[in-house]
């Protein structure tokens, strides 16, 4: 399973009533991901890829899409 | 000298067509040299403490980024570092940042503490020393409480925060950080200001705007009249009635919940737009803070749109770096044990539980203030706690959330939370809450209103009831409409319609404000927090 896939498989245990979150362009701005879910979310993706999320990527940057979410999750896992 | 003083529109008099005929250049020192005259007006003594705070953190800043900058300079100059090198070298340097950043909250906060909170902690010691039967007492202390203190060392934990997370880069010049820290129209009780948001704006020298001036002033005159007409004398029936909870009765109390629920919204949010209001004028834009909150579906979605630079900043500075800080995410995996699939919501309850008691701390020294704090964050984390279980039985009873007769169980279920928290907050004491609530069945003659006629009486009452009901329909047609702000709706009206309404506007604040009544003032309700 590749990085999208699992961040997927995390995402819809999280929200089983969302067909395609890769087509939602705003997951925070749009009200899918609350608070809550971005700490849930964090704890997942640092137990799952081994990384370090600091609380300075916590942004619209990093969280409102897929995309962004897996570009966070590659680059930490590079650092 | 207040917002609602005659000094101030004089100040303001001034102020207006001086910022306008500096070059654009310039025009931030003439804020700059405004908002340390209003402050020195407001209160002199408490210039040493801001002074301080900004000094320190400007200073703080700047060595961070310095180290940073030297950093980078030393592996540029050092092509052939090795990785682990760079990386021995990177996290040395992050270690002197963040005792930097450590150094520089911790001066801040403690002035804070000590200015604001040292009658609480020698109160607290004194009680431990008589629980163990000591005769030994500290005294406690008699000194000012710096104006604005607690806004201003949020903003000022953010910036620190913000400049060693790297998301941009301090400030240099400090004559213009201390005009961030100062700015007269949010210096007495927010909105709390991010530097990245706001600053540019402040500093940028703006062209009159015929359009932004008059759209600024009709702000301004909705927060006088929310403030002078509305919350100011039903204040007086109110403050009252929490301090003499045996006097009223019955109805009375019921009445007194409903005028404080009025008198708190227009009280804070009528600063707001007065705040947000002349900056407009100057063409200068600052964060909202209100967002109709009594429209709210539950007190979560109730503590998004009240206050809601503050909320943001316990989100961003509190709540995600303890949710998400290694102590945490241990605590949330160590507790699979017992919470089985539903642990991985304990580092979020964690970082709740201190973010409420941080907010109760934040509103006063005392420990009705951190019951108040407490008493919101349990009803947020029992809604995350029992979230499955009420949507398991929406789903096995086939009742759909969105159904109307729910919606509005939600709204009348957020506004009775509220009325608890708000009485538990002026009452001062869990006793006084349930005094004041136990008033409410112990009156013999249910509609006797003696504590309304003893102090602003039912003429009065009604008058300022008739102009919370114009607020009330004003902000529900934005809640049902938010496309637009109502200043928008209101300019695409005939001119004549507009100036109607504004010249009535000012005769009410003349007539029915502060000035016609002669009933006492009340400061702004969040100043001196």
């Amino acid at each position: 399973m590749n990085t999208k896939e699992e961040i997927l498989e995390i995402l819809q245990d999280m929200h089983p009533e969302v067909d395609d979150f890769e087509s939602i362009a705003e997951l925070v701005h749009g009200g899918t991901l609350d608070s809550l879910n971005i700490v849930m979310l964090i704890a997942e993706l640092s137990d799952r890829f081994d990384i370090e999320i600091p609380p300075q990527e916590v942004s619209y940057e990093n969280f409102d899409t897929v995309a962004g979410l897996v570009a966070m999750v590659e680059r930490l896992q590079e650092n | 000298m207040g917002f609602t003083s005659l000094y101030f529109v004089a100040f303001l008099a001034v102020l207006f067509p001086l910022y306008f005929l500096f070059p654009k250049k310039y025009r931030w020192t003439v804020l700059l040299i405004a908002s340390v005259v209003f402050y020195l007006l407001c209160s002199w003594k408490s210039i040493f403490f801001i002074t301080f705070t900004s000094v320190a953190v400007y200073f703080v800043s700047i060595g961070m980024e310095k180290n940073k900058a030297k950093e980078k300079l030393f592996i540029e100059q050092n092509p052939d570092i090795s990785k682990d090198d760079k990386k021995i070298l990177k996290a040395k340097n992050k270690k002197k940042r963040k005792a930097l950043l450590v150094l520089g909250i911790l001066s801040i906060v403690l002035v804070l503490v000590v200015m604001k909170y040292l009658n609480f902690l020698i109160g607290n010691i004194n009680a431990i020393f008589d629980l163990f039967g000591g005769n030994f007492k500290f005294s406690t202390v008699k000194w000012l409480l710096p104006l604005g203190i607690s806004f201003y060392t949020f903003q000022a934990i953010a910036y620190l925060a913000d400049v060693y997370w790297g998301k941009y880069p301090a400030q240099r010049n400090f004559l213009k950080f201390f005009l961030f820290m100062s700015f007269f129209p949010k210096i007495m009780q927010g909105p709390i200001l991010r530097y990245n948001e706001s600053a540019d704006s402040i500093f940028e020298g703006h062209d009159f705007n015929y359009d932004d001036f008059v759209d600024g002033m009709k702000r301004v005159l909705w927060g006088y009249f929310k403030k002078m007409v509305v919350a100011d004398c039903l204040l007086v029936f109110t403050t009252y009635a929490f301090g003499n909870p045996s006097e009223i009765s019955g109805f009375e109390a019921l009445l007194v919940i409903l005028s404080y629920f009025i008198a708190d919204y227009c009280d804070f949010s009528g600063y707001m737009d007065i705040a947000c209001g002349i900056s407009k004028c100057m063409g200068i834009k600052l964060p909202e803070n209100f967002n109709h909150p009594y429209f709210a579906v539950g007190i979560d979605d109730y503590w998004r749109r009240w206050h809601m630079t503050l909320g943001t900043w316990f989100k961003d500075y509190i709540f995600y770096p303890l949710s998400i800080s290694k102590f945490s995410l241990w605590l949330g995996k160590k507790s699979k044990r017992i919470f089985k699939k539903h642990a991985n919501k304990i580092p979020a309850i964690f970082g709740l539980i201190i973010v409420w008691f941080l907010t109760g701390l934040w509103h006063g020294a005392s420990w009705n203030y951190i019951l108040w704090g407490l008493y919101f964050g349990a009803i947020i984390i029992l809604g995350i706690i029992f979230e499955p279980l009420f949507n398991w039985l929406y789903a096995k009873l086939k009742i759909n959330k969105e159904v109307w007769w729910l919606k509005v169980w939600r709204h009348i279920r957020t506004l009775m939370l509220l009325a608890f928290g708000k009485i538990l907050f002026e009452t001062n004491s869990l006793a006084g809450t349930f005094e004041f609530l136990s008033s409410m069945f112990n009156g013999v003659n249910y509609w006797t209103f003696v504590v309304l006629n003893n102090t602003i009486g039912y003429p009065t009452l009604a008058a300022a009831l008739a102009c919370a009901a114009i607020v009330f329909v004003i902000d529900l047609i934005q809640e049902l409409k938010p496309q637009t702000t109502f200043i928008e709706k209101l300019n695409k009206k005939p001119k004549v319609v507009q100036w109607v309404l504004l010249i009535i506007l000012i005769v009410l604040i003349v007539w029915l404000g502060f000035y016609g009544q002669g009933l006492p003032k009340f400061e702004f309700g969040y100043v001196g927090f």
